[in-house]
């Protein structure tokens, strides 16, 4: 028979090893940045295996976007749209909102990566 | 007469106790949980089995005592029942698996706990649960990567395990001083 303590101790170290192996799991998941164009997708990047700064300039009909990405996040650099909400938004990375340049109708989204699909088995 | 009596009151009373965890077992698939985690549960349905395996034996010829293998008896014919009046028989492999996993676990863990310890044997129900869970679904799947999910199920385990082995043991430690079925 076990006191409390070893017991509590126990499970304490088990959660917290869980707890930091999660954050690991989930942290490396949002790793691909899809960005879209009028909603079809023209670009994916992994921003795990970037390991230096990497710029992309995208031209548009009606304007031009300048990409910028970094090993773990992304965001819009420059922006020749009137409101420049984008360029504003930052850096994004893991969890996240997407960035959305709604004039140049572009959006860059983190997403998993692999998609788990398992709502209809378990829900 | 008198003899077949213990029989018939044990298998009323095994009755009982998996009518009232196939209750806690379909309101409790009526609650979602506010995390976007699939599968996660309170695991309310589980303070029964908790209940006949810590349940204090008793000595008298005429009182029923429900052994282990009795409360796993209650176990699956409140996952099958449950399945069924849930619609959830798709999930049914998942309860199972998660469900016999479990009772292994608890049961091991019962040899190692006192009577006040019933919480760590929910913990550990708990977490065998989610693992036995995750198992059975990335089989069903075929998904390996489902695998990601088990950390943070683990912790669901844990916190809902304690929670319904606390539940349990306050109600037998409330109980007089023996009491019998």
């Amino acid at each position: 028979m076990k006191s409390n303590k070893f017991w509590l101790i126990l499970l304490c170290s088990i959660l917290l090893l869980s707890a930091l192996s999660a954050l690991l799991i989930f942290e490396s998941d949002r790793s691909l940045a899809h960005i879209y164009h009028d909603g079809i997708r023209i670009d994916t990047l992994d921003l795990n295996e970037i390991s230096e700064m990497l710029t992309l300039t995208l031209t548009f009909e009606n304007g031009t976007n300048t990409i910028e990405a970094e090993r773990g996040r992304i965001r819009m650099a420059t922006a020749d749209c009137p409101d420049r909400t984008c360029v504003h938004q930052g850096w994004i990375s893991r969890g996240s909102l997407p960035i959305v340049c709604l004039p140049h109708r572009l959006v860059i989204r983190l997403d998993d990566n692999h998609k788990l699909d398992l709502d209809a088995v378990t829900r | 007469m008198q003899k077949k009596q213990p029989k018939l009151k044990k298998l009323t009373i095994m009755a009982a106790l998996t009518t009232a965890a196939l209750i806690i077992f379909i309101i409790e698939a009526q609650i979602q949980l506010p995390i976007p985690i699939p599968g996660a549960k309170l695991g309310l349905a589980n303070t029964i089995t908790l209940f006949v395996l810590f349940f204090p034996t008793n000595d008298k010829s005429t009182s029923v005592n429900l052994k282990s293998t009795d409360a796993l008896m209650i176990l699956i014919c409140r996952i099958l029942l449950g399945a069924i009046f849930t619609g959830r028989i798709l999930a049914l492999a998942l309860s199972l698996s998660g469900g016999l996993l479990s009772f292994a676990a608890m049961i091991a863990a019962k040899r190692i706990v006192t009577n006040k310890q019933i919480w760590v044997c929910g913990a550990i129900g708990g977490i065998f649960h989610n693992i036995g869970q995750i198992l059975a679904a990335i089989l069903i799947t075929e998904t390996p990567a489902m695998i990601a999910y088990l950390p943070i199920l683990i912790i669901i385990g844990i916190i809902t395990g304690t929670l319904t082995g606390l539940i349990t043991q306050t109600i037998l430690l409330r109980l007089p001083k023996g009491r019998k079925f």
